[in-house]
């Protein structure tokens, strides 16, 4: 069933269509939602509320402006853009070294850690590195490099020409980069690279 | 192969961030990048690129689609009126509810027996507090009284009692007379019952006795 079918059935009342939607996509937005606020207990919230905001304007998605998941990943930028507008007051307190130091202790733990350990150290350490971009890099690089969307879907996510997207993805990776080499763990990448 | 240089890899950057080059030139272009004092952002943009693919998409947590359509979902229609009661008649046809009931209606009899109220004699104006609290105090005084009334009347009390205004009549000490003079030879007479010791010895033995009753 393509998503035109599957939002029609649902403006009509089909509860099974929706719950369809509901746990296709709940997974990648509680994801964009978490690697935009870096707080699970927000992350959790938020994608409640993306998903109230889209049951609440199903009719107006249109099939001709892109796919289902384009549109959700739409709604959901614009909310968390202002859930990061209204909570920007309370990110100011924190210092960026306060972080740094932060970001070293975590990675000074014993190497030889169990996968599922290290890999939760790995994604906490990211997050916060990824929490230092500005919003228009992160968004970009979170949308591309962790929900895997090609340039086109981005570009119609955040409404910017495909060139702003690849501008802002790669000035992201850079900015990225050059906070995690700073990091113990992160300034020798040899075992990535080929 | 061509050498990597400045501008092949800002011609190619997107495959290189990608990793969408041959493996031979990925490691050439990594190797002209971390050389280059030009093209060093861009070996941290790939390095970041590869740190971020290797994280997995984290699980939702449990629970969060189900809230997600419980808040979504419209609500069940609404029961019709004869489907209540019918629910209602159910709750309360069970055996539990009806033996609880009669408990119930049971106690407050006895409560109501217990403090002689009648209730086809209440009227309106007996809900007014004051005359409740009137009646209520009534009640407490006339039980107070009909209580005193059968602790009085027991047997066991009624002797005690006479026992004990025989011994306080025995305990006076008698109107001034002049005492006589005994004669010589003359002895004093023995105990005739209604002195104070013989008094107390009649109420040990009566002490005995209810003892004994008791133990049989």
């Amino acid at each position: 069933m393509d998503d035109a079918e599957l939002v029609r059935r649902c403006v009509a009342g089909d509860s099974a269509a929706w719950e369809s939607i509901v746990r296709t996509h709940t997974r990648r937005i509680y994801n964009l939602c978490y690697r935009f606020t870096g707080q699970r207990q927000e992350a959790e919230d938020l994608t409640q509320e993306v998903f109230l905001r889209m049951f609440r304007t199903l009719k107006s998605y249109d099939p001709a402006q892109g796919a289902l998941g384009v549109w959700l990943h739409r709604v959901s930028r614009n909310l968390l853009i202002d859930h990061y507008r209204a909570t920007r007051r309370d990110r100011m307190t924190s210092s960026l070294d306060d972080e740094l130091t932060h970001l070293g202790e975590k990675e000074a733990a014993p190497a030889q850690q169990d996968r599922q350990v290290a890999l939760r150290e790995l994604s906490a350490t990211l997050q916060r590195a990824l929490a230092r971009l500005s919003p228009e890099l992160r968004e970009a690089v979170v949308l591309r490099d962790l929900q895997e969307l090609e340039y086109r879907e981005i570009s119609q996510t955040l409404n910017i020409p495909e060139g702003t997207v690849k501008s802002r993805i790669n000035r992201g990776r850079a900015e990225l980069g050059r906070i995690l080499k700073r990091l113990p763990g992160f300034d020798s990448p040899e075992g990535m690279l080929q | 192969m061509t050498k990597w240089n400045c501008e092949r890899l800002e011609a190619r950057l997107d495959d290189y961030l990608e990793g969408r080059l041959a493996a031979a030139d990925l490691r050439a272009a990594d190797a002209h990048a971390r050389s280059c004092s030009r093209c060093a952002e861009w070996f941290d943009a790939r390095c970041a690129t590869l740190w971020l693919r290797r994280l997995e998409p984290l699980e939702a947590p449990p629970g969060l689609e189900t809230r997600i359509l419980a808040q979504t979902v419209a609500p069940p229609p609404r029961e019709s009126l004869w489907a209540v009661l019918g629910q209602g008649w159910t709750l309360v046809s069970q055996p539990r509810f009806a033996f609880g009931l009669a408990a119930a209606v049971f106690s407050a009899a006895l409560a109501l027996s217990a403090l002689d109220v009648s209730l086809r004699d209440v009227r309106a104006a007996d809900l007014n507090p004051a005359n409740i609290y009137r009646a209520v105090n009534r009640q407490a005084h006339q039980t107070y009284a009909r209580g005193a009334r059968f602790v009085n009347e027991l047997r066991l009390v009624y002797e005690i009692r006479t026992r004990l205004e025989a011994f306080r009549s025995d305990a006076e000490p008698p109107a001034p007379q002049p005492p006589p003079d005994p004669g010589p030879g003359e002895q004093p007479k023995p105990d005739d019952g209604n002195s104070v010791s013989g008094t107390i010895g009649w109420l040990y033995a009566y002490h005995q006795m209810t003892l004994v009753r008791t133990l049989r």
